[in-house]
C-alpha cells in the first residue's frame, strides 16, 4: 500500500476534489494544511515542482497541480472512468467546472466592496447559470441524470461537482439559489451528500471559509 | 471558415441551425476539430495528429480579435458549451475543453505517458504550461500602446512566466540529463504542448528569452526536426498565435 501525503492551504479550494477522493476510495492519506503566513517560507523547500500547492507525494514521486493529482489517484482508485471516451468525459465536466470555479473565487478575492458586488451579479447573471445549464443537459444524456455524471459509477467528476456546489450553496451566492432551475444536478448534490464514505469525511472534516 | 482535410483547403460554410443535418450531408470523417484559425489552445491537438499521421477535418472559424465577432458569434449556439475547440468522432460524440480533447486523442495513439505516473507528470506539466500561456495571451490580445507593459510582465524574471519556465528547464533536466522529453523516454503530448504553447510564441515574440533554457531550446529543435512536424509546419496556416 503506498503512502499518500497531500500538502495544502488549510482550506478547501484545489485541494478538496483530492480529499474527497481519498474519502470515496477509503484510503489513508496525511493531510497537511499550511497556514498562509508559513507559505513562503515552505515555498523555500524546493520540493513544489511550480512552486505551487497542492502537491502529492508518493512512493518518492512528487507530483502538482490539482487535476494532475485528482486524476492521478481515480486512475488508481477506479473513479475515472471506464473508458478513453469516459474519462475524456469526465475531463470535459472537470474542465468547464474549473473554469467556472475561477469565477466564483474572483469575487471572493476581490476586496474592493462595490466591484466585489459587480462581479458576483456578472458570475450569477451569465457564465454560472450558463454552465449549470449546459451541465444539466450533459447529465440527462447520461441514463437521465439519474446517476451519475459520466458513465454508472462514482467518478471523481461528481467530486469536482460537489466540491464547488458547496460555494453556489453559502454567501454570496446562496440567495441567487443557482441550483434550482436544475433538478437533476440538485439531485445530485443530495445523492453525493448521501454516500456514506463522504458523509463521513464532511462530517471530521475542520470547517474553513473557503 | 476555413475547412481542410490533409493538404486542401476549402471553404465551407459555417454550419446551419441544423448542425445534426450539416454533419450527414457531409460525410463524417473519424475526427473532426473545429477551433478559431489560430495555434492557441487546440496546436497541441494538431500537432498530436500531425506526429501520429491520422487524418481528421480541420476546421478554423474567422478570428479578427478579442472580444470575439464575427462568425463565431453567429453559430456559437451550435457548441454545447459556447466554446471551441470541440471534436467530434465518426460515432457522434462531441467533446468539448481543450485538454479533455488533446488528452483523449494522444492516449489514444500512446502519446500521453506509458504508466499511470507518467500521466500524472504529463498533466502537471500540460496544466502548468497552460497557466503561463494566459500571460502570452494577455500581450497578443493588448491594444499596441499597453503590449510593452504586458511584453515586460510576462518576460521579466520575477513574473510567473519566468517562474514557470524554471520550472520547465528543472524538470526536463531532471527526466535523464534533459536530453530527450519532459517524460519517459519518448515525445509525448507534454513536449507538444510545450511547443505550440510556449516555445513557439517565445521563438516569435523574444527569441533571446529562450537561450535561458538551453535544454528547452534543444527540446524545440528536438521537436521540429520529426519529419511530421516539420511538413505540418510548413503547410499550416499562418496565425495570429
Amino acid at each position: 500500500m503506498p503512502k499518500y501525503k497531500l500538502t495544502y492551504f488549510n482550506f478547501r479550494g484545489r485541494g478538496e476534489v483530492i480529499r474527497l477522493l481519498f474519502a470515496a476510495a477509503k484510503i489513508e492519506y496525511e493531510d497537511v494544511r499550511i497556514e498562509m503566513e508559513n507559505w513562503p517560507n515552505e515555498k523555500e523547500s524546493g520540493k513544489f515542482p511550480f512552486c505551487q500547492m497542492p502537491i502529492l507525494e508518493v512512493d518518492g514521486i512528487t507530483i502538482a497541480q490539482s487535476y494532475a493529482i485528482a486524476r492521478f489517484l481515480a486512475n488508481e482508485f477506479g473513479l475515472a472512468g471506464e473508458t478513453n471516451l469516459e474519462r475524456a468525459k469526465v475531463d470535459m465536466i472537470a474542465d468547464t467546472l474549473e473554469d467556472l470555479v475561477k469565477v466564483i473565487y474572483r469575487v471572493y478575492l476581490e476586496n474592493d466592496k462595490n466591484r466585489k458586488e459587480e462581479l458576483l451579479k456578472e458570475a450569477v447573471t451569465t457564465k454560472v447559470p450558463s454552465t449549470l445549464a449546459a451541465l444539466e443537459k450533459v447529465f440527462i444524456q447520461n441514463d437521465e441524470g439519474f446517476g451519475y455524471l459520466v458513465g454508472d459509477k462514482m467518478t471523481w467528476a461528481d467530486l469536482v461537482f460537489l466540491a464547488h456546489t458547496e460555494y453556489y450553496c453559502s454567501e454570496p451566492f446562496k440567495q441567487y439559489g443557482l441550483l434550482n432551475p436544475h433538478a437533476k444536478l440538485r439531485a445530485l448534490r443530495e445523492r453525493l451528500l448521501g454516500e456514506p464514505r463522504l458523509r463521513r469525511w464532511l462530517n471530521i472534516r475542520p470547517t474553513t471559509d473557503v | 471558415m476555413i475547412k481542410s482535410a490533409g493538404s486542401a483547403a476549402t471553404t465551407t460554410k459555417p454550419p446551419t441551425e441544423n448542425h445534426l443535418l450539416y454533419a450527414l450531408e457531409n460525410t463524417m470523417p473519424k475526427y473532426k476539430l473545429t477551433y478559431f484559425n489560430l495555434k492557441a489552445r487546440a496546436e497541441d491537438t494538431r500537432l498530436l495528429f500531425a506526429v501520429t499521421g491520422q487524418d481528421y477535418e480541420d476546421v478554423r472559424i474567422e478570428f479578427t480579435g478579442y472580444p470575439v465577432t464575427g462568425e463565431f458569434l453567429d453559430i456559437k449556439h451550435n457548441f454545447l458549451f459556447r466554446e471551441v475547440p470541440v471534436l467530434e468522432t465518426e460515432d457522434g460524440v462531441r467533446l468539448y475543453q481543450s485538454h479533455a480533447i488533446a488528452r483523449y486523442v494522444a492516449t489514444e495513439f500512446g502519446l500521453a505517458g506509458e504508466t499511470n505516473l507518467e500521466k500524472a507528470k504529463v498533466d502537471m506539466i500540460i496544466d502548468s504550461i497552460d497557466e503561463a500561456f494566459s500571460s502570452l495571451v494577455w500581450y497578443y490580445f493588448a491594444e499596441d500602446d499597453q503590449k510593452p507593459i504586458k511584453f515586460k510582465e510576462a518576460f521579466d524574471d520575477q513574473s510567473s512566466f519566468t517562474n514557470c519556465m524554471d520550472s520547465l528547464e528543472r524538470l526536463l533536466t531532471a527526466n535523464k540529463g534533459g536530453d530527450g522529453f519532459f517524460v519517459g523516454d519518448k515525445l509525448t503530448w507534454a513536449d507538444l504542448k510545450f511547443h505550440s504553447s510556449l516555445g513557439d510564441n517565445i521563438k516569435r515574440i523574444n527569441p533571446d528569452y529562450l537561450k535561458n533554457y538551453p535544454k528547452l531550446s534543444s527540446l524545440m529543435d528536438r521537436i521540429e526536426n520529426v519529419p511530421a512536424i516539420k511538413t505540418w509546419m510548413a503547410k499550416r496556416p499562418e496565425t495570429m498565435f
